[in-house]
């Protein structure tokens, strides 16, 4: 289904309003009668109506998110006080509004029971807003600040006053002519006001028996390189033939941006007031008032005040971003051909000058390369505030169905990763997060008992650590029993008896990821079904990162969970073994060595270490390990890569090595996309197809002590 | 389409017309730089977005053809 252009930006706007204005309702939960986050919500509303007007057939959207702006209006003005009954309704109007924006995008249109799906919720809100208004009403709208002078007014006092006599006579003729009542306006609005849906010039235009009509420039902004066409800059003053309370009905909406009062013959004579300080000035500079006939005016601005830098964001196609990248991956495997020409001109075209040539330009390239492969991932950077920004109202939602009280603390969100990381991270988390909600939070009752607070807490943390992004559901509920894993698992045969008399205390804690595991007591729809956490576990090892648990009985527990912060160009050491290469994650790699002894080698309790610069690490055969055919012995003047395997160095005996070189990491499809020992592939210069090892799999080997 | 140049008479004119979204702001910036002095015919136009009134405005167009409906005359200062 190929939407307008204007209609896919309305999905992503709608979106982005929709999840603002929840994020706004939870946090009004929080800090009652906030009048900012109030004010917010009824914008995020009032856009989505305005925009969704724009197109006749979402109509059902227009009258339900209209509905829910006129009972936030009451609210914003004192009427009503929100509470947690009106929270739930317009949750639920934004997930229906939701619902609606994912129909439209993978089918063009709102279903056709649109009407009749929120025939339910347009009438609780309407029987909401009719509800008598409480005696005792906190006070938060914008007319809190009505004793304080409107600067709009004095704008528009002032514009009077000085209009030309023909304009008066104009305006005095009318008054002369008509008993019915004159009325002046001044509408200033806000600067990003197109990106709220509102169109000015159209409430202007419905404004009846308009007589005299000036807009005006408010700020310094030419019609320059710098122009920027969805910046408002513009104030509207206006007489009209109409009531005042005619016109402000017309500006309900944006009643902070306008001043209204009635014109009298009296008024049009007074003497003009000096200016008062005012931000921006309204009244028109020589030039500002926009005529086009009018000559060119002089460019007045200095050039530090028109060299001024705005970050400027465009929104762009996500597929873009994606080809981007892609042709970025070419371009890098094609740079790393070069070094293999130049191998080539020395030892088979025999011509060593041209190899150096070759070098020189492989060089230069490689620097543009970067550059550009450093701009494109930035572009793919998120921050992890995406992936959080759903658990606000995930947790209010299922510890209100639970009966808990939990408070829901988030860190470290600006931490940023690759969109396909952030977008990864999302399911892990639910599954971790309502497993901390429905398994290690206690219920009020029994945290009391405990010598705890009723609340509970659940901290959602990130943060990088290297090249990896680590993000942490902790919570201070009832820990994870060992003991009780312990013999879980052995009724459901996920461990042996054996293996359970000799499994540590925290090793017992990692069952919980074990497939088919599953410690609730009665299968709640919310975890339970022992598919949660081995789900986690198998999306996490299958990026390539790591879930680690940890736990306090009585006290909390912490799930760890660790992930690469970028999956498309990643820099990997590449090792040979036999007639195959394979990469090595070179974030991973602490040292490589050649032509290493038997002598180093030691065998402890029949399992080979090898001694590097006094300590003795777990040595693995990379052959043995992969079940190569052959020999897989380790030989005399092998080589060895000492490398980093979640916090453990090990060293893993190679053929030899190469280079450290960038490489795209594509995902194994087919046959090879189940197989645990890779976490990808690669095409190298030479046009030689790759592995890129998964450590943590290799060395997991059953062949291999762990 | 809302916004054209035409070239088919004596001198080129850009033409607004109908009813302008926001989204065309774009478009009629670009045709604006790329053809500085040439004139603005409305006489097709229905409503013009305030995005692109104030781009008109600022560009200090001449406008060589008006709507029917005289508001928009009223916009541009020749009331």
């Amino acid at each position: 289904m190929q939407l307008s252009s204007l209609a896919t930006q309305f999905i992503l706007e709608g979106r982005d309003h929709c999840d603002m204005a929840a994020s706004g309702l939870l946090n009004l939960e929080k800090h009652s009668h906030d009048p900012e986050v109030i004010n917010g919500i009824f914008r995020s509303f009032h856009t989505l109506k305005g925009t969704s007007g724009i197109f006749p057939e979402y109509v059902a959207i227009t009258t339900l998110t209209h509905a829910a702006e006129d009972l936030m209006d009451l609210i914003r003005n004192g009427k009503k006080n929100i509470d947690s009954g009106m929270t739930d309704l317009f949750l639920a109007v934004l997930d229906q509004v939701g619902n609606w924006l994912e129909q439209i995008e993978s089918t063009g249109a709102v279903p056709a029971t649109a009407q009749t799906e929120s025939a339910g919720l347009l009438s609780t809100l309407k029987a909401m807003k009719e509800e008598p208004a409480p005696e005792t009403n906190i006070q938060v709208a914008v007319a809190s600040e009505a004793s304080e002078p409107n600067p709009l007014e004095t704008e528009l006092r002032k514009w009077l006053t000085g209009l030309d006599s023909a304009r008066k006579e104009t305006v005095t003729s009318a008054l002369q002519g008509s008993d019915a009542p004159h009325t002046a306006l001044c509408y200033t609005p806000v600067s990003d006001t197109f990106f709220f849906g509102d169109d000015p010039i159209n409430l202007i235009r419905t404004i009846p028996g308009v007589l005299l009509l000036d807009i005006v420039n408010t700020s310094d902004a030419t019609f320059d390189e710098n122009y920027d066409p969805f910046v408002c800059n513009l104030s509207f003053l206006v007489v009209a033939a109409a009531d005042s309370e005619t016109v402000r009905g017309i500006f309900a909406y944006v009643e902070d941006q306008i001043a209204v009062i009635p014109v009298s013959p009296d008024l049009l004579e007074q003497t003009p007031e000096p200016a008062v300080v005012a931000q921006p000035t309204l009244t028109p500079p020589p030039g500002a008032v926009f005529t086009p006939s009018a000559p060119e005016q002089e460019q007045t601005a200095t050039p530090a005040e028109s060299s001024g830098k705005k970050t400027t964001y465009i929104r762009v196609d996500q597929e873009h971003i994606n080809s981007l990248m892609d042709f970025v991956g070419e371009m890098i495997i094609a740079k790393n051909s070069l070094p293999y020409l130049g191998k080539r001109a020395a030892t088979i075209y025999k011509v060593p000058a041209l190899a150096d040539e070759i070098d020189a330009q492989h060089g230069t390239i490689n620097q543009i390369v970067s550059g550009l492969q450093d701009i494109a991932m930035q572009m793919r950077m998120l921050p992890v505030s995406r992936a959080f920004e759903r658990f606000p109202r995930l947790v209010r939602d299922i510890s209100r169905k639970l009966d808990k009280r939990v408070n829901l603390v988030m860190a470290g969100e600006e931490t940023q990763a690759d969109k396909d990381v952030i977008d990864l991270l999302g399911d892990p988390l639910i599954h971790m997060v309502r497993n901390s909600l429905d398994h290690g939070v206690e219920t009020p009752a029994e945290r009391l008992a405990a010598g705890k607070p009723e609340e509970a807490t659940i901290t959602l943390r990130a943060y990088q650590d290297k090249s990896d992004i680590v993000v942490e559901v902790e919570d201070d509920g009832r820990g994870i029993d060992p003991e009780r894993i312990r013999r879980k698992a052995l009724e459901k045969g996920v461990i042996t008896a054996e293996t359970a008399a000799n499994m540590s205390d925290e090793d017992a804690v990692q069952l919980i990821m074990a497939a088919g595991f599953s410690t609730a007591e009665t299968v709640s729809d919310l975890s339970g079904r022992g598919v949660g956490m081995d789900a986690v576990m198998s999306i996490v090892t299958s990026l390539g990162g790591a879930v680690r648990a940890f736990s306090t009985p009585g006290q909390g527990s912490r799930m760890r969970l660790t992930l690469p912060m970028s999956m498309a160009i990643s820099k990997i050491l590449i090792v040979c073994q036999g007639d195959c290469t394979y990469g090595i994650p070179a974030d991973d790699v602490i040292e490589s060595m050649i032509s290493v002894p038997l002598s180093r080698v030691t065998t402890v309790n029949s399992w080979p270490g090898l001694e590097v610069r006094g300590d003795l690490l777990p040595l693995y055969s990379l052959a043995a390990q992969l079940e190569m055919d052959g020999d897989n012995s380790i030989k005399a003047g092998f080589s060895a890569v000492v490398v980093n395997v979640k916090g453990e160095s090990v060293a893993i005996a190679v053929d030899s090595f190469q280079d450290i070189n960038d490489v795209v990491v594509k995902p194994l499809a087919g046959m090879l996309q189940n197989n645990p020992y890779y976490n990808g592939s690669t095409i190298l210069g030479d046009g030689s197809i790759t592995f890129i090892l998964n450590l943590q799999e290799v060395i997991r080997n059953a062949n291999q002590p762990r | 389409m809302p916004i054209s140049l035409d070239n088919s008479g004596n001198s080129p004119v850009i033409r607004v017309s109908g009813i302008t979204p926001p989204d065309e702001g774009d478009e009629l910036l670009a045709m604006l730089r790329e053809n500085p002095g040439v004139p603005v015919d409305l006489s097709e136009l229905e409503h013009l977005h305030t995005a692109l009134l104030q781009m008109l405005l600022a560009a200090k167009v001449h406008i060589s053809a008006w709507p029917e409906d005289s508001f928009w005359k009223l916009c541009f200062g020749n009331n």
